[in-house]
This record gives structure tokens, sequence and C-alpha cells, in this order.
């Protein structure tokens, strides 16, 4: 198809190149004019964007065979040499626009990714804050927890002392997928036996309260280890008030 | 007898000369007139559509931005145009339609490398964005 193209634009060229060698000596102008010409058709872009515009300058050579003065011949070279720079032109556009239009494509992709990245970096920051949000309202809540007291001897809070409580319950409704393990904890007075026993039923009782609030049982694990595990002297009053706790792990 | 042919022959040789008088007047009128004819023939009706067309093509380029993009084009097809209206004026059709045609090849030269210099400008600025 492109070869058939280049025909049609050379043939007429070679006859007009004829017409005119068969008259007289040609200028240089016009040589120069026709050396352009096949120098464009024979560029495929050239010829596939301005085609056009390679016929008219071609059609204008062709009429230097009739022309009767010198004059005349040089100013068609020129007018022919002007429509060929005007379809070298017209093709540097073609060839510019589409570049332009590839890059465009690329540009509006690179901003996609860079939204794209953008938006999992503030992802990955809101979920940053919001594990700094839940450390601090759990330290707050182990901090209260530590506030709680029990009746000596039995599963019941002191009024007064629960604020603990409802903070835990509190941030559990709103983190559902949180759970938390209660781990209570006695001093050494009396039977180790009953120690277990005791604080096995004030973690549950802990529970229990949490529950009623509306956490999910699923939620809550309750733990009683006795004097089991003391973080005081025992010997000491401050040591057994230290030793009486209970204790969070959230998950 | 004698006077009669004398005054016959006169009368004869008077009208042969007025005959060649009108005959050398006829030919001198025809020379003129075919002068004339002549010269008139080799000029050509004033190039005005074509001096319009040129202009309007040159106006065109410069809605593209020619002037900025194509300047050096611009002005010479302007130049050129100009020269027309100057040759048109002083009856010189011939050369007025030769820079019509020739302004309006500029013209449009001017606008093609307008447009694909606002193309290629256009794709430097993008290229640019990417840094």
């Amino acid at each position: 198809m492109q070869k058939m193209t280049i025909k049609k634009i050379t043939l007429p060229f070679l006859l007009a190149t004829l017409a005119i060698g068969c008259s007289s000596q040609k200028p240089q102008a016009l040589l120069n004019a026709e050396e352009s010409l096949q120098s464009a058709a024979n560029n495929p872009y050239i010829l596939k964007h301005a085609r056009n515009e390679l016929n008219i300058a071609n059609k204008t050579l062709l009429t230097a065979s009739t022309a009767d003065s010198e004059e005349e011949i040089l100013s068609i070279a020129f007018i022919a040499d002007t429509q060929i720079k005007t379809a070298v032109n017209t093709a540097i556009e073609h060839k510019a626009i589409q570049i332009n239009k590839e890059l465009s494509q690329q540009k509006d992709l690179l901003i996609a990714l860079s939204n794209k990245a953008k938006k999992e970096d503030a992802q990955r920051e809101l979920v940053k804050m919001q594990e700094l949000q839940e450390l601090k309202a759990e330290k707050e809540i182990s901090l209260a927890f530590g506030q709680i007291k029990f009746v000596a001897g039995k599963s019941e809070l002191v009024s007064g002392t629960a604020t603990g409580v409802d903070l835990l319950a509190n941030y559990l409704h709103k983190s559902p997928e949180k759970s938390v393990s209660l781990a209570s904890h006695t001093d050494s007075s009396g039977s180790s036996q009953l120690n277990q026993t005791l604080s096995q039923q004030r973690a549950d009782y802990i529970r229990d309260i949490l529950i009623t609030k509306g956490v999910s049982s699923k939620n809550i694990t309750s733990i009683g280890y006795g004097e089991s595990l003391p973080i005081a002297n025992n010997s000491t009053k401050f040591g057994r008030q230290q030793n009486r706790r209970i204790t969070l792990g959230f998950k | 007898m004698q006077l009669l042919l004398i005054k016959t022959f006169a009368y004869i040789k008077g009208k042969v000369m007025i005959i060649k008088k009108s005959i050398i007047n006829l030919s001198k009128a025809a020379i003129l007139s075919s002068t004339i004819i002549i010269l008139s023939a080799c000029e050509i009706a004033p190039p005005k559509a074509d001096i319009a067309y040129a202009e309007a093509t040159l106006l065109s380029a410069k809605n593209t931005g020619a002037t900025e993009y194509a300047g050096v084009e611009f002005d010479e097809a302007q130049k050129k145009i100009q020269q027309a209206k100057i040759e048109m004026d002083a009856g010189n059709n011939t050369i007025a339609l030769r820079l019509a045609k020739e302004s309006l090849a500029v013209a449009n030269l001017a606008k093609s490398k307008s447009k694909a210099n606002k193309a290629l400008v256009t794709g430097k600025q993008l290229k640019a964005s990417f840094n």
C-alpha cells in the first residue's frame, strides 16, 4: 500500500522532471525542490501523515513545465519548496501529538499510582494512630483496675471502686475485635486452696459484670492464680496489698 | 478631346492617391490595434481574490499562534502580501499574482509550523511535569 502511494507520488514527479528537463536547463532552485520532494516522499511517516501536502507540492512542480519565464520557474520552485516544508511540519505535528498522548497516559497512570500510594500511607498512619490510642486506653483501664478493691474474703467489689470495670466495658464495646484476659491474684493470707478458689471467683465476677454490660463472653477469659504469682513481699501490709490484684491482657 | 483625356487621367490619379492613403491609414490602425490587443493579452486581471485568500490564510495562521510559534514565516507571508498589493496597485498584475501565490504557501507553512511547535512545546511541558 505504501509502495503504491510512493509510486503515485514519484510517477508524476518524474514526468514533471522530464518535461522541464527537455525544454531547457533547469534552475538550481527547481532541482533543489525536486530533490526535497523525493526525500520527503521517501519518508514513510511524512507520506502517511502529509500525503495531501506532498501531492500539492508535486502538482506545483508540474506547473513548471508550462512556465514562460525564469522568474516564474523560480517562483514555482519557491512555492513547491515551501509546500514540502509544510508537509514536513504536518508530519512533525502528528508525531508530537502521538507522543503527547502516550505521555499523558503515562502521567495519568503515575498520578493514579501516586494517589494509591498516598492512600495506603494515610491508611497505615491511621492504623498506627488507632493502635496508639488503643494502647493509651488500655493503659488507662489497667491503671483504673489497680484501684479495684474486693471485700475481704469475698468476690464483691468495694463500693465506688468499679471505675476500671466500666472503662473496660466501654472499650470492649467500641472495639469488638479486641479480647481481654482477666488474671486475678491474692496475697498469701489463708489457705492456698481457698485463695485459688477466691481468685477464680473474683475473676469470674468481673467477667459477669462485663457480660451484663453487653460485652460478648467470647472476648473474655477469666483465670484465678491464687497466691502463686506474688509481685511483692507478703510479710508486710503494703506487700500484701500489692499482691491482691487483677491484671489485664489485651489481644 | 485631348483635354478631356488629360482631365480624366488626372481625376483617376487623384482617386488612386486617395485610395493609397486610406490603405496606409488602415494598415497603421490595424498595427496599432494588434499591438493593443497583444499587450492587453499579456497582462492579467488584478489578483484581488488571490491576495484576499492569502490574507485569510495568514489570519488563520495567526489564530493558531503563528506570531509566537512561527514568527519568521508569519512575517515573510505578511511582507509578500504587502508587496503583492503594491504591485497590483502599480498595474503589475502578473508579479502581484506570483507574490500572492508565494504568500499563500508561506502562510500555510506558518500555520503548519505553528501547530507543530505548539505540540512539541506541550510535549516538553509534559516531560517536565514528570520530574
